[in-house]
């Protein structure tokens, strides 16, 4: 068996710092709370901490040391050291790579972190394709991406402008009842006042779209053994995992720019933990637009292409329904902190796990599905796809 | 950072960049299938054969549109502009704008390439209906 299936890895704990709209405040300033906030609340002395993975952050992305910098910064002396650079993947992508160098005996304790502070600095150049052919053409970022992306499905399928609504809404609830979402967001949504958003790129509205601010979440990662022999008596386990990097570079999935590696992580993550769609107990995803809720949604099992939108009206997925999504509010709700953003689902998904998300608590809180979404090819749907499932320990 | 370093662009694409001056639309073809890819790679995706560059018919259809109302610094006097994925006939999607009422688009629509005399030296590929 392999360090997933058998639960030999545990997270034991998680901090996180509020989310905040131009704090100016470094990634490493809002990675020190985080971490001040998980020693304390795990009891963990920094000392033993001798592995970090961290995700990379946009507002010190000029720094080619840059995990170097945030384990001097930190006072950390470690044994292994990973910066994560698979986009919004890499916060749950941290915990498996964390998982791996301690099964290989490199390090014991690995502390797992998501910090940037993008919306004070931005610090950020993707050299290459989107520079060279990009945004000479007209590229505007992300949301030229989606809009594109968009524009595809509804064409094809008609965009489900009332499951979009259903979505921002409920996600809005959980950010009202999450003191860490971004102040400006914590504010009532109506589906109507969705709809009346204002159109950023057609047919993509500014509610379709994270904002962008700073924040930090740290998240304590060691063997179950090593967790039960220090006494830790809650532990969520990661039972499967799949990532796709560049997924489908030569088109062989006709040519269909709506389908993303989810396609292929999806069923080899179900495959892995004998578990299938209707088996999972919530949902964390990766929501840096609405509508990569709904392509999830079609492309991980639970309905088929262009059943998303009445998949979400046929469902609640509020923290008390039936299949709670995003429960605090997800990225779209509660903010964006840049290359961190993973981080906000994964830290909500341990929260809820663990028992402890208060008022928006779900009722099931066995096992959880999370998900991440990398970066923006050139002309294609996005790059990178990962799917962790997760469970309670018994 | 380093001014220099941000504004050298990668050797790779020179062909690509050479044909603007031209005026003529540039890309990498399989040495051995003759498929087509854009953008220009230091390999075929298709095959260890290598890739020769040729000029491009500069016809395709629109795949995917979108009405862009925000866009990168030298173009923000352009907004609101079509921005579009165009399907080129030898393959390829190539990212580009459509010179042409956003209204008057729609996807599946024929295109060939344009060359705006009017913004950058050289013009970057733009699209008119065909």
């Amino acid at each position: 068996m392999g360090m997933l299936d058998s639960r030999a890895i545990a997270i034991v704990g998680y901090a996180e710092t509020r989310l905040v709209r131009r704090s100016g405040r470094s990634a490493l300033s809002l990675a020190g709370e985080a971490v001040d906030r998980l020693l304390e609340r795990t009891g963990v002395e920094r000392s033993r901490i001798d592995g970090l993975a961290t995700t990379l952050a946009m507002s010190e992305a000029g720094n080619p040391f840059y995990s170097s910098l945030v384990a001097e910064g930190l006072g950390l002396s470690v044994s292994w050291c990973q910066a994560t650079d698979i986009g919004g993947a890499s916060a749950g992508g941290n915990i498996i790579r964390a998982g791996m160098a301690i099964e290989a005996g490199l390090c014991d304790i690995v502390l797992c972190l998501a910090a940037d502070a993008v919306s004070t600095q931005d610090r950020s150049m993707q050299s290459g394709h989107r520079t060279e052919y990009a945004d000479p053409a007209g590229y505007a970022g992300p949301l030229s991406a989606f809009a594109l992306l968009s524009s595809v499905y509804d064409h094809r399928h008609g965009l489900p402008h009332q499951a979009l609504a259903r979505l921002a809404v409920t996600q809005r609830n959980g950010a009202l009842l999450n003191d860490n979402a971004c102040e400006v967001l914590r504010k009532p949504l109506t589906e109507q006042a969705y709809l009346d958003s204002r159109v950023v790129s057609d047919p993509l509205r500014i509610l379709d779209c994270v904002m962008r601010c700073d924040g930090a979440s740290a998240v304590l990662v060691m063997s179950t053994r090593r967790a039960r022999e220090m006494g830790f008596e809650k532990l969520v386990h990661p039972i499967a995992y799949a990532e796709r990097i560049n997924f489908d570079p030569r088109e062989e999935r006709d040519a269909d720019i709506l389908q993303s590696g989810f396609t292929d992580v999806a069923p080899r993550a179900f495959q892995a933990a004998g578990m299938k769609p209707s088996d999972m107990q919530m949902l964390h995803w990766y929501d840096d637009f609405l509508i990569a809720l709904i392509l999830q949604l079609e492309q991980t099992g639970f309905c088929g292409p262009g059943e998303g939108g009445a998949f979400v009206l046929a469902h609640d997925m509020g923290h008390a329904g039936e299949l709670p999504l995003n429960t605090g509010g997800g990225q779209i709700s509660a903010g964006q902190p840049g290359l961190a953003g993973g981080g906000v689902n994964l830290v909500e998904c341990i929260r809820q796990l663990f028992g402890e998300a208060g008022a928006r608590q779900v009722r099931r809180h066995g096992n959880a599905m999370l998900t991440g979404i990398g970066v923006i090819p050139y002309a294609r749907n996005w790059g990178t796809s990962a799917v962790m499932l997760l469970e309670r320990s018994q | 950072m380093n001014a220099a370093v941000h504004h050298l662009p990668s050797d790779i694409g020179r062909p690509f960049r050479e044909g603007l001056a031209q005026r003529r639309l540039m890309l990498q073809f399989d040495a051995a299938s003759g498929r087509a890819q854009f953008y220009p790679r230091p390999q075929s995706l298709y095959s260890e054969a290598g890739v020769q560059w040729r000029e491009a018919s500069g016809r395709g259809t629109v795949e995917a549109l979108t009405l862009s109302r925000v866009a990168p610094p030298h173009l923000a006097d352009a907004v609101p502009y079509a921005l579009a994925l165009v399907r080129l006939e030898e393959g390829p999607r190539l990212m580009a704008r459509i010179a042409a009422p956003f209204e008057t688009l729609a996807i599946g629509q024929a295109v060939a390439v344009a060359w705006d005399a009017s913004g950058e030296t050289p013009a970057f590929p733009v699209f008119m209906p065909a």
